[in-house]
């Protein structure tokens, strides 16, 4: 009787035609149902933008039905933490930034997140962290900044995390100001601030570069350990006495414990997504273009990150 | 104090232990971050804010009710409480049925895990139709008083619409209870 129920029910489904639709790929491995993407970014950013096409595109190449939805909050951390709660089989994976997993992980131990509460997949685009002013500021460098601020001008300066909170105090301390750090949630708040006048400067990570290219925003100084591609002459925080950047990624995770069968087929098809189409196009416009990190390079990228932040809070208290 | 206190008395004692419940256990339990928040160097307001203001609208509103209970407000009486009792269990079993009715049609019909199936039909409608549709049913037979095929059927169908209607536009919606299983 069982076995008559069971074929009713595969016919039934067929009749359907509403099965999921698996296909092989090159690891052999195929996700058992639907995989659940949680994203860790507000809906329509350009964060979660990028999550939905990449996801799209993996769609259409591999046949895997992928379902997003939004988990925000707590810099990715509540993101993390429902994933902790979900399959390691490969049904479900995260999007959030390698931040969520250094600084935000190890300034709230209560969370219990660290970077082995996951197992990393790829990045897909690093940021363009700038500190960034108005045009109609009339600063041109950071040097001139610096200048106003010496002068008497009370500098206030947006950031959208903690972390970057941490560095702008870094900032000022090492070139003798006291910046006032305005915290607001997400990078376009911090844009808006700068151009509506709200704030004198902000840290932007990378949706600075359609205003910087037009002459509205200036890249006053890059908070990365490298050149701002679009502004390579600015200084990095380095040279500005600060030890600590603002290096960070996109990066995709899923629960720790994940077979490495899963891990390198996910993979793959995130970087092939993200290499390809739409998702390659926004990610060239918005980020500066594509960055896959993977592997052991991305396990020891996070655990680095995690370690740099104990000592990013330790310089702060 | 209580013993024939007006209806109004025990709606507003409940809602003050509703919103001291939910300040002092849900809230600390669900949400890691507190009223206000001593980060770095400032202070910022936290996600507990929000629900904890709640709270106290609600505790609020329950002291103001029960000090000054409507002079129209009926006695509190057993059947009351029974009708209440039955309704709540109502809501209970049908989110019951809601939840599990899913992975347990699947673990008789299929060698297939309801994880797997939650996104496939006709799998993912079977915990919203049955749980769903049982509730509708549930409520009609209570509020009518009588077991009628007809209103069974009402019920089936106005889950199964209101399934549809979610869930044949939208590519990326999970039915309840498919996200959580």
């Amino acid at each position: 009787m069982k076995t008559f129920f069971k074929t009713a029910a595969a016919a039934a489904i067929l009749a359907m035609g509403t099965a999921t639709t698996v296909s092989a790929d090159g690891h052999g491995w195929q996700p058992d149902g639907p995989i659940n993407l949680l994203i860790a970014f507000a809906a329509g950013g350009g964060a979660d933008t990028q999550a939905r096409l990449i996801a799209d595109q993996v769609q259409e190449a591999t046949g895997w039905e992928i379902i997003p939805e939004q988990v925000t909050g707590a810099g990715g951390i509540n993101a993390v933490r429902a994933l902790q709660d979900m399959p390691a089989d490969g049904t479900a994976i995260a999007m959030v930034v390698t931040e969520s997993l250094g600084y935000n992980a190890a300034a709230n131990p209560d969370a219990g997140v660290t970077p082995e509460s996951v197992t990393p997949l790829t990045t897909t685009a690093g940021f363009q962290m700038a500190v960034v002013a108005p045009a109609s500021s009339g600063w041109t460098s950071f040097e001139d900044m610096m200048a106003a601020a010496q002068g008497g001008q009370d500098i206030r300066f947006g950031v959208m995390s903690p972390k970057l909170a941490d560095l702008a105090y870094l900032l000022g301390e090492a070139n003798g100001a006291e910046f006032n750090i305005i915290s607001v949630r997400g990078g376009r708040a911090v844009m808006d601030g700068v151009v509506a006048g709200d704030m004198d400067v902000g840290f932007m990570a990378g949706i600075q570069g359609a205003g910087v290219a037009a002459g509205d925003l200036v890249n006053l100084a890059s908070a990365l350990s490298s050149p701002l591609a679009q502004t390579p002459d600015a200084p990095t925080l380095s040279d500005l006495g600060v030890e600590f950047n603002a290096d960070g990624y996109f990066a995709f995770v899923g629960p720790a414990g994940m077979p490495d069968d899963a891990r390198a087929a996910l993979t793959d098809a995130l970087i092939a997504a993200s290499n390809d189409g739409a998702a390659a196009d926004m990610i060239g416009r918005a980020f500066s273009g594509t960055v896959n990190i993977s592997g052991a390079d991305l396990d020891a990228l996070l655990a680095n990150d995690f370690e740099a932040a104990g000592q990013l809070l330790e310089a702060t208290q | 104090m209580f013993k024939s206190a007006r209806a109004d008395r025990w709606l507003g004692v409940c809602s003050i232990a509703l919103a001291l419940i939910a300040a002092l256990v849900w809230i600390p339990a669900d949400i890691t971050t507190g009223v206000v928040e001593q980060v770095r160097r400032s202070v910022r307001i936290g996600d507990s804010l929000g629900p904890i203001v709640a709270c106290c609208v609600i505790g609020l509103g329950g002291m103001m009710v029960m000090l000054q209970p409507s002079e129209d407000a009926p006695r509190l009486t057993l059947g009351n409480l029974g009708w209440l009792a039955v309704l709540v269990a109502l809501v209970t079993v049908s989110l019951f049925v809601m939840r599990y009715a899913g992975p347990f049609a699947a673990s008789l019909l299929s060698e297939t895990p309801y994880r797997s199936l939650r996104d496939t039909a006709p799998w993912k409608y079977t915990g919203f139709v049955l749980g769903g549709g049982g509730l509708v049913f549930g409520l009609i037979a209570y509020a009518t008083g009588a077991l009628r095929t007809r209103h069974a059927l009402i019920g089936l169908v106005a889950a199964l619409v209101l399934a549809l209607l979610y869930d044949l536009p939208f590519d990326d919606l999970l039915l309840p209870p498919n996200g959580d299983v």
